[in-house]
């Protein structure tokens, strides 16, 4: 019953042939740290005139910086520091920051919400940007800048390391349910907010990835789908009738303990499944899984037997 | 609290790539943008020890066995952006644990990306449960004379794994086209822990059944742009399959002759196709109007082979065929306009259409035979939303949203008398800015669902089920949230969230759930070289369910607590030290009028982390860590083993699932080389 556990011998060899490459790879690896200095002090003499009271040192920093992002790449004529296929030069700094670096992108004071968000949309309207006119985002006055920075190192350009850190910079809340016992893997690294929700806006309820609740939990959870020959309406209805995705103190991240939890809709005063609670706390119905402890297959069954999804 | 991804979660959770994702094709699309960032090559070499065996503190990455682990994790990133922006990014990590990830991408900005990844992500549950199984099966032991089953068990992890395989990419046609595909593959195995019994009878056992699954995934989308307008179709294809059989058997342990014991025949989830297109499409009319909209399609079917259990002759005679041969329809579609109609004034509107129709003849075959006895419950409806919305630019740099939300549900299948429901939601955010230090923001709501009510004179279970999604309920919502930037070193922030459902137009059932929650922030940068974040959360809920003769009431009360500072001990960053502490309790009690004795269910989690780094020379950096976890939960559920009759549980066979106490210990080292 054990899984086959492969990931000790495929890594071995991983590991070998990655050392191979590891060693070609640090021969190409040095970086002409003279051209670059060089090619900043070009862009300092560029914008100097009209800086003269900024920081030449802070501003080295953030055009080096500039200068590992995506969004300086020479050979990309889509990229502000792009050059055209004719050679030509394209905008550089001027592209975002005006022409006359009428603006810094310091929010409320040199520069608008609107005005950053135009910014960007300029060449990033399309993929998942798509519906950022009218999302939650958009109407909560928030820029492009509040999460992301443009000369930053991570991948996205995130402003923070990680999702969970800027999502919930906003999101407090959430930061106390990744820490709760049950919770998606999220503080673990092995999942991202954007994987259900996609900030930037959708027309779905809560920014959903997925046209529905359920169908963002089927993306991981495919085997939930069905359809059943035996279906349990509320689960059809939304996964979040019983479940918190996004952390519980209940086991299986559930709204409840899992006998009060079910007994929120299913009571009579036939013996069973009893009034709201059994007699006894120690009772089969109350004890281990709960009510699961029978009804194993809550989600849905395709077995003949599978009316009450006990097998 | 690894809010930070800190050094220490780079050396306690491995796991952590940025660019994975799980999901498929709803994810964020791959991207042909370069890696940020400096070239670099880079291996680290990790060492990690857990004092005692525990699920808790990694269990979703593992190790969970006492012991040591050594992992490697490689890092390689190659540019050759001023010729011709190509780019290589190889990254493994965690290789010769049980959690390896690797990606490789390789591309060229503005022209393609493509990316191959695998991971093993495990999930563990429980250790060492017992059972009165033989080996990795579910059969029960031949016993002889005078031995009993309670002395013949053997033990079993409850976990499983998902192995998963991915190619990614995306191909850039022009500045407007574009292009992505992503092609995944996922196998699931372990065990599950599941339960047989028949409360009737007072009888029943858990076991750990055997997962053995695979999803394959595919989706394709073709992408257009212009600033004036913006689409996107595409083509999703999901499968999944039982790589054994969809059905196993499991022995009875409650069997009267125990060595020629009943043999259960139970199911597994049975495979289905998903397919689905969908389309969407951005359109400025005018620099101050816009219009998005999308379109899903899809279908869900199964025609897995229906299980021969033939306890349930009835039910298979009246199923013609061999396979339900069930298809789910579902057709979305959404469109949303915005209008500016001056500076500080603008107006949003949504419809949404979402409609599922099932098409199984087979449940006709069976609700003809069995009427609601043995209804199939299946679950279509159609759905109408409508929103409209006023965004207002107020004096003071505030921005106050106001509207309204109605819904239209049309269930099919349901009881006459409770086919729709009907909601009815105003809300209002106000958001403001006060000067460049702080901010606050003001949102509530309120609405009605009208559906059924539910009284208490019911006799039939089946019939007059209660059902939260039918249900008549008022819900209100409130959040209060500011932030403060109290110096130029210190932020803070506060939010409290209220919300209610109230069901009380029903007499049964779930007739009122509360929930507060205040939190509270605070993130400290005195100077350059220190750091420190702060959170703490009390919330409280409430949940009031009413039976026949019973009342119930389940509180419930959690806090939780979370501090990290982090600073560099040298001025020039050579050395850091840092440290985060977690702390949370929960109560839940639960009153029955009854007088039954429930006893509150306390979860306690203490844990401390040390970390540290230092560069000890230009390409070498060793990094140390020290976590200590305390993590207890007192649950009258859990503990039951595998002696039945005890605590009046009657004759079910549990598995132990365990009652935590534990204090676990972790030392993680690690050496970092860069070519």
């Amino acid at each position: 019953m054990q899984p086959k556990l492969w990931s000790k011998k495929l890594s071995h060899i991983l590991l070998a042939s990655l050392a191979t490459l590891l060693f070609f790879s640090s021969q190409a690896n040095a970086a002409d740290a003279k051209q670059i200095a060089e090619e900043i002090e070009q862009e300092l003499r560029l914008v100097q005139p009209l800086l003269s009271d900024r920081h030449e040192a802070d501003l080295r920093a953030h055009i080096g910086l500039m200068y590992e992002s995506p969004h300086a790449v020479e050979s990309d004529p889509r990229t502000p520091a792009g050059f055209a296929k004719d050679g030509k030069v394209t905008m550089m700094c001027f592209a975002c920051h005006g022409t006359n670096f009428e603006h810094f992108f310091k929010l409320g004071e040199d520069v608008t919400s609107n005005t950053v968000n135009s910014t960007c949309m300029g060449c990033h309207a399309g993929g998942d940007r798509m519906h950022w006119s009218g999302g939650p985002h958009e109407l909560g006055n928030m820029a492009c800048i509040d999460c992301h920075r443009m000369h930053n190192k991570n991948e996205r350009l995130l402003r923070t390391t990680t999702q969970l850190e800027l999502c919930t910079s906003c999101h407090l809340e959430r930061r106390s349910d990744f820490n709760r016992p049950n919770h998606h893997p999220v503080k673990e690294g092995q999942l991202v907010c954007t994987e259900c929700h996609n900030p930037h806006g959708t027309l779905t309820p809560t920014l959903l990835r997925g046209s529905d609740v359920n169908e963002t939990c089927y993306q991981c959870h495919a085997e939930k789908r069905g359809p059943f020959m035996w279906e349990h309406e509320p689960v059809r209805e939304a996964c979040i009738n019983c479940h918190n995705p996004h952390g519980s103190v209940n086991p299986a991240m559930l709204n409840s303990r899992p006998a009060q939890l079910c007994q929120s809709c299913h009571l009579t005063d036939n013996a069973h499944p009893g009034d709201v609670m059994g007699n006894s706390p120690n009772e089969v119905m109350q004890v281990g899984k709960g009510c699961v402890n029978c009804h194993s297959q809550v989600h849905g069954s395709n077995h003949p037997g599978g009316s009450f999804f006990r097998q | 609290m690894d809010l930070k991804h800190n050094r220490v979660s780079q050396l306690l959770f491995l796991g952590v790539a940025g660019g994975f994702t799980s999901v498929v094709w709803a994810a964020t699309p791959p991207s042909t943008a370069i890696t940020p960032g400096p070239e670099k090559s880079e291996v680290e070499v990790q060492m990690l020890y857990l004092n005692k065996d525990s699920v808790r503190p990694n269990r979703y990455l593992g190790p969970v066995k006492e012991g040591e682990e050594l992992s490697v994790n490689i890092e390689i990133v190659q540019k050759n952006e001023k010729k011709d922006n190509r780019f290589t990014h190889l990254q493994v990590q965690g290789a010769g644990t049980n959690h390896p990830y690797l990606r490789a991408r390789v591309g060229e900005q503005g022209n393609y990306s493509a990316q191959v990844e695998y991971r093993e992500r495990p999930k563990y549950q429980y250790l060492d449960l017992k059972a009165p199984f033989a080996g990795n099966s579910l059969l029960l032991p031949q016993l002889q004379a005078g031995e009993q089953l309670t002395g013949n068990t053997d033990s079993f992890d409850i976990m499983h794994k998902r192995a998963i395989t991915r190619l990614s990419g995306q191909k850039v046609f022009d500045p407007q086209w574009r292009m992505n595909l992503v092609v995944n593959r996922e196998d699931k195995t372990g065990n599950d822990l599941q339960g047989f019994g028949s409360w009737f009878n007072r009888t029943g056992f858990q076991m750990p059944a055997s997962i053995n699954q695979r999803t394959d995934q595919v989706g394709v989308s073709l992408e257009y742009f212009t600033p004036k307008m913006q689409g996107r179709i595409g083509y999703n294809l999901s499968q999944f399959r039982q790589l054994d059989n969809n059905y196993f058997f499991a022995q009875d342990p409650n069997s009267a002759n125990i060595n020629a014991p009943d043999t259960k025949m139970l199911s597994l989830a049975p495979e289905n196709n998903f397919y689905q297109f969908n389309g969407s499409l951005a359109y400025s009319i005018s620099n101050v109007t816009k219009i998005s909209t999308e379109l899903d399609i899809a279908r869900a079917e199964q025609d897995d082979e229906i299980v021969r259990d033939i306890t349930f002759d009835d039910v298979l005679t009246a199923l013609s065929g061999d396979s339900l041969n069930a298809k789910l329809d579902t057709t979305r579609f959404g469109v949303r306009a915005t209008h500016r109609l001056s500076q500080g004034i603008m107006l949003r509107a949504n419809y949404r259409y979402d409609d599922r129709n099932s098409k199984r003849h087979q449940y006709n075959n069976l609700q003809s035979e069995f009427g609601t006895l043995r209804d199939t419950r299946s679950h279509d409806y159609t759905r109408h939303t409508a929103d409209l919305d006023a965004n207002l630019s107020l004096f003071g740099n505030s921005n106050l949203l106001v509207g309204a939300k109605f819904a239209n549900i049309d269930r099919t299948k349901e009881l006459s008398d409770r086919n729709d429901t009907q909601e009815a939601t105003a809300h209002m955010r106000l958001r403001s800015r006060w000067g460049s230090k702080l901010s606050t923001g003001i949102k509530g709501s309120y609405g009605q669902r009208t559906g059924s009510t539910y009284e208490d004179n019911i006799t039939s279970n089946n019939e007059a089920l209660r059902k939260y999604h039918l249900a008549s309920v008022d819900r209100s919502q409130a959040v209060l949230d500011a932030t403060w930037s109290a110096l130029d070193s210190l932020a803070l922030g506060i939010e409290i969230s209220w919300k209610e459902d109230d069901y009380t137009k029903s007499e049964l059932g779930l007739t009122n759930d509360q929930r507060l929650a205040t939190t509270i922030t605070a993130d400290y940068f005195p100077s350059t070289r220190l750091s420190g974040t702060f959170f703490a959360t009390l919330e409280d809920g409430t949940r009031k369910q009413a039976g026949i003769t019973e009342q119930l009431k389940h509180d419930m009360t959690t806090y939780t607590f979370g501090l990290s500072g982090k600073g560099k001990v040298t001025a020039d960053g050579r050395w850091n030290l840092g440290s985060d502490i977690i702390v949370m309790t929960s109560d839940i009690d639960i009153k029955a009028s009854s007088g039954a004795n429930y006893s509150t269910l306390k979860s306690n989690l203490k844990e401390l982390r040390l970390y540290g780094d230092w560069l000890a020379k230009e390409n070498l950096t060793l990094k140390l860590a020290y976590v200590v976890q305390d993590y207890k939960e007192a649950d009258w559920a859990l503990g039951y083993g595998i002696t039945p009759n005890a605590n009046n549980t009657s004759q079910y066979w549990l598995m132990g699932a365990p009652v935590y106490d534990e204090t676990i210990q972790m030392v993680v080292g690690s050496l970092a080389y860069r070519f």
